[in-house]
């Protein structure tokens, strides 16, 4: 959103006080471009939120991030092979959090990557001291990767700094795959969510104002293809979709991914492991 | 289960076994670590020390429970937390006191903790005054005191790579330096109420201290300090002089300092034959355009460096080739201009001159690998650090010498 000059913005909040203002900002961040809108009367106060807003952002990637060089789980990935390694309490939380997802998914939402194979899980690959907040890997090829989670974990804590600053309105989302929902636009309308029709055929489905957390996720399950979409797919692949509306993002991103790595027949089982689930859909169209 | 609950959960296991005297896993007695001021920057060194083996966060301050409270979550429930400086230190002696307040308390905290016999890490810039970091620096020097001042660009592996380069002679002869920090946000921390509440304007200068000329110098003293230390590191000097230009040109809402600033320092140098000759610095800070954002650009006469925390590039400069008609002897040797059919000329595109850049990276984190290094000196009892209160002072001045030529608008000198 091009800016003004403060002085005429003041000029402006002057003249209409009683009227909301709205708030965009960009940020890019986790190989994503994150956006917010901010909802209030006081615009000044609008922006510095989105400013802290912006930093969590980066904050999260620089905990998050195992391509960002600098970054705490990168910092774990290259030396936890070799021995323990203590980690931010954040991150050590951050990683209890993963392993009980994967407890109650019955392993289908997985941090893991590399080649493990069939020799260990990752509650067995993954040793963690609470006491000391140190992290060891025990198996050689272990390495983390907060793909199907970051996202989600990155706009909870947004929400909790809107709840924090008194933003009582505001939608964000992260890459277009994870939202986040809280009251309404400036025009006192509801914020909805629009996937577009040609991929998304439950598109009424989607028709109440968003509220809370909500994850897309959409892997190609065409046979020689492993990619996993962050966002609707462009061009004609058989690909297995997920939708899940949530109390909060990270919950829905996690279902989310989880569900694609879910046989149908299990996934009865799985949902009900998560509390809070406003809704699930699950389908594989060809398009 | 909000953020703070999903932590504070995790944290409570910590509870056991991180009592003092407990040695770090490495197997020296553990450095017991006070931190104040636990803001945004302090909260981030905090939370760089939890991943240090040889630290324990012993006790935490501040004087505004919000940051305070965020501060514990980082820090775990060994670190006891205070609002009264004075009364930490009493109760705690801590081994090393890390200051992170605003600018404007630096001096008295540091000075505080030099009494209590701790050693002292400070966040830039390390005085709000020469006054004050002329006092500062005869009381480190005589109680030989191990002080360091936040820096990190020092720790950083990208700059260590240059400041070797530079020496080794793989620049040239340095005749400029470009330095900018270019932002486009308004750079103000939020308030959480209100603003017909009755606390919000002093909760407002609190949290947005950096906007008001009581507590800070603004730009100067926020940014640009990080950016003149590496001109004095790297230059092996302190500037002799400075002019500029700045005002509040964007962001018109009651801040008291500076959005849009220009500096140039004139620092000396000497050639490879030992004469002196006068490197140009300039420095640029403004908060409506982040156009290539927080970078310092070394020019020398064989190549450029293009540094950033995260990203170093290396260019040579092109030589001009040898062509053949300017040799002696040929008979065209006198011509003004000779053409074949084409046209020979000088391009002024800023891209012409590059060569493809060799890139430095690093893998580390410099706030990191500053307290680390803080702490090495701490645990070795070495006042070396890596840099200094005289590197302190040094940076102080550069930056009060631009903030007085802004401010001022007239020439200023480095101080006496």
């Amino acid at each position: 959103m091009p800016q003004q000059p403060m002085g005429a913005r003041k000029r402006d909040y002057m003249k209409f006080a009683v009227m909301p203002e709205t708030y965009h900002f960009q940020q890019h961040a986790m190989a994503s471009l994150f956006e917010g809108w901010l909802v209030g009367e006081d615009i000044e106060h609008l922006r510095a939120v989105g400013n802290v807003i912006q930093a969590e952002f980066l904050r999260v990637e620089e905990l998050l991030s195992r391509h960002d060089p600098v970054a705490s789980l990168a910092r774990l990935n290259r030396e936890a092979t070799r021995g323990w390694v203590q980690v931010e309490r954040e991150l050590l939380a951050v990683l209890q959090d993963a392993l009980h997802w994967f407890g109650v998914t019955g392993g289908a939402f997985d941090i893991s990557v590399g080649t493990m194979g069939k020799t260990m899980q990752l509650q067995e690959a993954l040793a963690l001291d609470p006491k000391t907040s140190r992290v060891r890997y025990l198996h050689p090829n272990l390495s983390l990767d907060f793909g199907g989670y970051g996202k989600g974990y990155a706009l909870d804590c947004a929400a909790d700094l809107l709840q924090t600053y008194q933003i009582h309105h505001a939608l964000l989302h992260g890459g277009r795959s994870s939202f986040w929902a809280t009251g309404k636009r400036a025009d006192k309308s509801p914020w909805r969510i629009r996937l577009p029709q040609a991929v998304f055929s439950h598109a009424d489905q989607l028709s109440e104002p968003l509220q809370g957390g909500l994850s897309f996720s959409a892997v190609d399950s065409s046979p020689q293809s492993t990619e996993l979409f962050h966002s609707p797919p462009s061009s004609a692949h058989q690909v297995q979709m997920s939708v899940v509306w949530a109390e909060t993002a990270l919950k829905a991103e996690v279902l989310s991914t989880a569900i694609l790595a879910t046989d149908p027949a299990s996934l009865e089982a799985v949902i009900p492991n998560f509390s809070s689930i406003k809704k699930v859909i699950s389908y594989s169209p060809i398009i | 289960m909000n953020r703070r609950e999903f932590l504070q959960q995790s944290t409570a296991y910590s509870l056991v076994g991180m009592g003092l005297g407990i040695p770090a896993p490495s197997g020296e007695a553990a450095v017991k670590v006070a931190v104040v001021g636990t803001g945004g920057r302090g909260t981030d060194l905090i939370r760089k020390l939890s991943t240090i083996d040889r630290a324990i966060i012993v006790a935490i301050c501040d004087d505004y429970p919000p940051h305070l409270q965020r501060a514990q979550i980082a820090a775990g429930p060994q670190a006891r937390a205070f609002d009264d400086y004075s009364h930490m230190l009493e109760q705690i002696q801590p081994d090393a006191v890390i200051i992170a307040t605003p600018l404007y308390v630096h001096a008295r905290m540091c000075l505080e903790a030099l009494q209590a016999g701790c050693a002292v890490f400070c966040e830039k810039t390390m005085c709000y005054s020469i006054k004050e970091a002329k006092r500062l620096l005869k009381e480190v020097r005589q109680r030989k005191a191990i002080f360091q001042v936040g820096l990190q660009r020092r720790a950083n592996p990208i700059y260590r790579q240059a400041k070797a380069m530079i020496d080794t002679g793989m620049l040239g002869q340095i005749s400029a330096i470009k330095c900018q920090w270019h932002r486009n946000n308004d750079w103000r921390r939020p308030v959480p109420v209100s603003r017909d509440h009755h606390d919000w304007k002093r909760l407002e200068h609190k949290l947005n201290w950096r906007l008001y000329a009581s507590y800070s110098r603004g730009l100067m003293t926020e940014l640009a300090s990080h950016q003149l230390d590496v001109v004095n590191w790297f230059l092996d000097s302190p500037p002799t002089s400075a002019i500029g230009t700045g005002g509040i040109d964007f962001w018109q809402d009651g801040r008291e300092v500076f959005d849009n600033l220009f500096c140039l320092y004139e620092y000396p140098a000497k050639n490879a034959e030992g004469q002196p000759y006068t490197v140009r610095v300039s420095y640029s800070s403004l908060q409506n355009n982040a156009f290539e954002g927080a970078s310092e650009l070394i020019m020398g006469s064989k190549g450029s460096l293009f540094i950033t925390s995260k990203k170093g590039l290396f260019y040579q400069e092109k030589r001009a080739e040898e062509i053949g008609w300017t040799k002696e002897g040929r008979v065209e040797r006198d011509a003004d201009i000779i053409t074949g059919g084409k046209t020979l000329k000088l391009s002024n595109d800023p891209w012409a001159h590059r060569s493809k850049p060799y890139e430095i990276d690093t893998e580390s984190n410099d706030t990191r690998d500053e307290l680390i290094a803080f702490l090495d000196c701490v645990q070795r009892k070495d006042p070396d650090t890596i840099c200094d209160v005289e590197q302190g002072w040094l940076d102080t001045a550069t930056v009060m010498m631009g903030h007085e030529a802004l401010t001022e608008e007239k020439k200023a000198f480095f101080p006496d």
